[in-house]
């Protein structure tokens, strides 16, 4: 094997070795950049809390542990101490911001959409949509009523905060979706991480590369090593604040049916760098003791899309990863 | 510490696999004829040990695939997919849910080759679907003539007997005869009582390959719709490696790919040794990645990956090669490990 063995397999024991998850360096204060303006290193915030989910009912969550994490989360990466002051530092009231679902073999828990908008509205951003694949294909399904149980709690979520329903866009996330194509001027991305048999294991540049302008076809072969691209291109211009859903991740990888047998990590990974924080989830991930799907080193499209299209920071040694409890 | 869970709401990420991200399904045409026989095959009622078929089938030609199966449906492209049929069953005796699968392949080798990507050596293995069939996971599968089934179930706790009862129906409405890929016998014979039971893969091109053993980002081999490729998985004692067996359109390009390979390996660190055997071969080893074994010979690339040792990559070869026809005047010097 030719990468694999001359850089993954070493790069994934280097990996686990380091995940230890230090909580050394500065905190980032002011505006943050759109990625590529370039901080020397970048900040990953990992958020933990054990009442955040049960293991007794997976697909939901605790929407105020969930609030409560995510807006620790974004003060840590932000450095302020006030929850509207850190969101204002990623999105400013002029600004037109999307969010996404995770979709597919697992979806983000619906209390993490709900906080994310709630965020937003708290930035007091101009325009927010929240494009999600399952609102946008549920007409076409033929379990509808199962997609509705997702679909109605984030409606719940937002009725509840005041939000209108109508943020939920029904051709955003069409694919080929308009994320890129739409005039917004940043990027929520919600993701989770999961067995992918394309690309070893899905995180956030994989699905940055699903909302491109093109689809995500193009991306899809030699274990999507251009899905990182989209960052250079699509995505380049707009402020991106990524938030992987590590409430659970999904430990196996079966195309044919959702994903089944959860791992509970129980965090949130937030960071406005996409390389590192799929580095960061990455290496949690392995370390919870998941497999990637096959055979595919889930690390050559996270370092592609560092050494390659220079999007992020893929080396952990080179990423200020924060622990935080809630 | 992380615990495993199989939750109860996991069904609702089903709808997704189902409607796919369907932006236009239904919109292309598939292939009619192909179309009415597969339809045909989605059994109901007491033709269907008494499953009962929610709706009507659903059906994408391969250009709309990865609508249905988002970028899993690059696999079955690979194997020449021509439609996917999918619907849902439900069954009132235990309540369970299930969904059913089915491929046509250009091919009854191509639909062999689709169900070894999916089977796992680690699966019960029904000898009376198909030429074979497996079970696992609330997952049952067979190939048969040009198809490949696949039926999962969706509740929370399926019960086999009803699954494997489904699949039977169905497997019974295939009458088509199956076939295996052609020059698989050489493998088996090149591998010998070595290989590990169920785990042999038929392949075409490098997105499979892939999945199946990642050799470089890089299409090294230079594989495609016109290659056969084959992985045999082996073991002896402690010692564990996998045969590979390309074959190319011709021997030019056959040769141009051994060497891009070996050029390549050399390129990443390895050190590359000749070896005498009957065909030009190498085994190339590295510190901290495992020995690598190949030879050329007429249209066939073929070798060892991920040998524990370096005289289970060389040996192998040898025996791999020892299988192939051999040119006139060549001595057999090949010996086993």
């Amino acid at each position: 094997m030719l990468e694999k063995e001359g850089r993954s397999a070493v790069a994934r024991r280097e990996f686990l070795k380091r995940t230890a998850l230090g909580t050394a360096g500065a905190v980032m204060a002011g505006e943050l950049p759109a990625w590529g303006q370039a901080e020397a290193k970048s900040l990953v915030v990992v958020v933990k809390s054990d009442s955040a989910i049960s293991e007794e009912n997976p697909d939901r969550a605790n929407l105020a542990v969930v609030e409560k994490m995510l807006e620790r989360g974004v003060c840590e990466l932000t450095g302020k101490s006030d929850a509207k002051a850190a969101w204002t530092t990623f999105f400013r009231p002029s600004d037109a911001v999307a969010t996404c679902d995770a979709g597919s073999h697992l979806q983000n828990v619906p209390e993490l959409s709900v906080a994310v908008m709630k965020g937003l509205a708290l930035a007091g951003v101009r325009q927010m949509k929240l494009g999600s694949i399952w609102v946008a294909y549920r007409e076409r399904s033929q379990m509808k009523e199962r997609l509705d149980g997702w679909i109605a709690a984030v409606k719940e979520g937002l009725a509840a905060a005041k939000i209108s329903e109508e943020v939920m866009d029904r051709e955003l996330y069409r694919i080929p979706a308009r994320f890129a194509v739409d005039p917004f001027d940043g990027i929520v991305l919600v993701c989770t991480l999961k067995p992918h048999y394309l690309c070893g294991v899905a995180g956030a540049v994989k699905h940055f590369a699903t909302l491109a302008k093109k689809g995500p076809r193009v991306y899809h072969p030699d274990g999507m090593k251009t899905a990182g691209e989209v960052l250079a291109t699509d995505f380049k211009a707009h402020r991106k604040l990524v938030v992987v859903d590590a409430l659970r991740f999904a430990g196996t990888g079966d195309p044919h049916r959702p994903a089944r047998d959860y791992v509970f990590q129980k965090s949130l990974v937030l960071s406005a760098d996409p390389v590192a924080a799929d580095a960061v989830a990455l290496a949690l991930f392995l370390k919870a003791g998941c497999k990637p799907s096959g055979d595919i080193p889930p690390q050559i499209h996270i370092e592609a899309a560092d050494k390659d299209y220079h999007a992020g920071v893929s080396d952990l040694a080179k990423i200020d990863v924060r622990q935080v409890k809630v | 510490m992380s615990a495993r869970h199989w939750p109860k709401a996991a069904l609702a990420v089903a709808c997704l696999f189902l409607t796919g991200c369907a932006s236009s399904a239904g919109k292309a045409a598939p292939v009619p004829a192909v179309q009415a026989q597969m339809d045909a095959l989605f059994v109901d009622g007491k033709d269907a040990a008494a499953w009962k078929r929610v709706k009507p089938a659903q059906f994408y030609a391969a250009e709309r695939v990865v609508d249905y199966l988002n970028g899993y449906g690059e696999i079955p492209l690979s194997y020449n997919l021509e439609l996917v049929g999918t619907a849902l069953y439900s069954d009132d005796a235990t309540r369970g849910t299930a969904k059913v699968d089915i491929y046509a392949l250009q091919s009854s080798p191509d639909a062999f080759g689709l169900y070894t990507f999916e089977r796992s050596p680690d699966a019960e293995f029904l000898l009376d679907l198909g030429p074979q069939g497996w079970f696992k996971d609330g997952s049952v599968a067979f190939w048969r003539g040009t198809c490949h089934v696949r039926i999962v179930s969706l509740a929370e706790k399926s019960d086999r007997e009803r699954l494997v009862a489904l699949a039977r129906a169905i497997h019974g409405r295939i009458t088509a005869s199956s076939a295996l890929p052609k020059n698989m016998h050489l493998v088996l014979t090149g591998a010998s009582h070595s290989l590990v039971e169920n785990s042999l893969k038929f392949f075409h091109q490098k997105v499979a390959l892939d999945g199946i053993h990642f050799v470089s980002p890089e299409n090294v081999l230079d594989l495609g719709k016109d290659t056969d490729g084959f992985v045999a998985p082996c073991g002896y004692k402690d010692q564990r490696w996998k045969m590979f067996l390309i074959r190319y359109p011709d021997a030019a390009r056959a040769g141009r790919a051994f060497e891009h390979y070996r050029g390549r390996l050399t390129q990443a660190g390895y050190q590359v040794r000749a070896v005498q055997a009957t065909a030009p071969s190498f085994v190339a080893t590295k510190p901290e990645a495992k020995p690598v074994a190949a030879f050329v010979q007429g249209e066939f690339v073929g070798g060892v990956w991920d040998a524990t040792t370096e005289r289970f990559a060389e040996a192998p070869m040898k025996m791999l090669l020892k299988a192939l026809p051999q040119p006139e005047g060549v001595a057999q010097d090949a010996k086993g490990p």
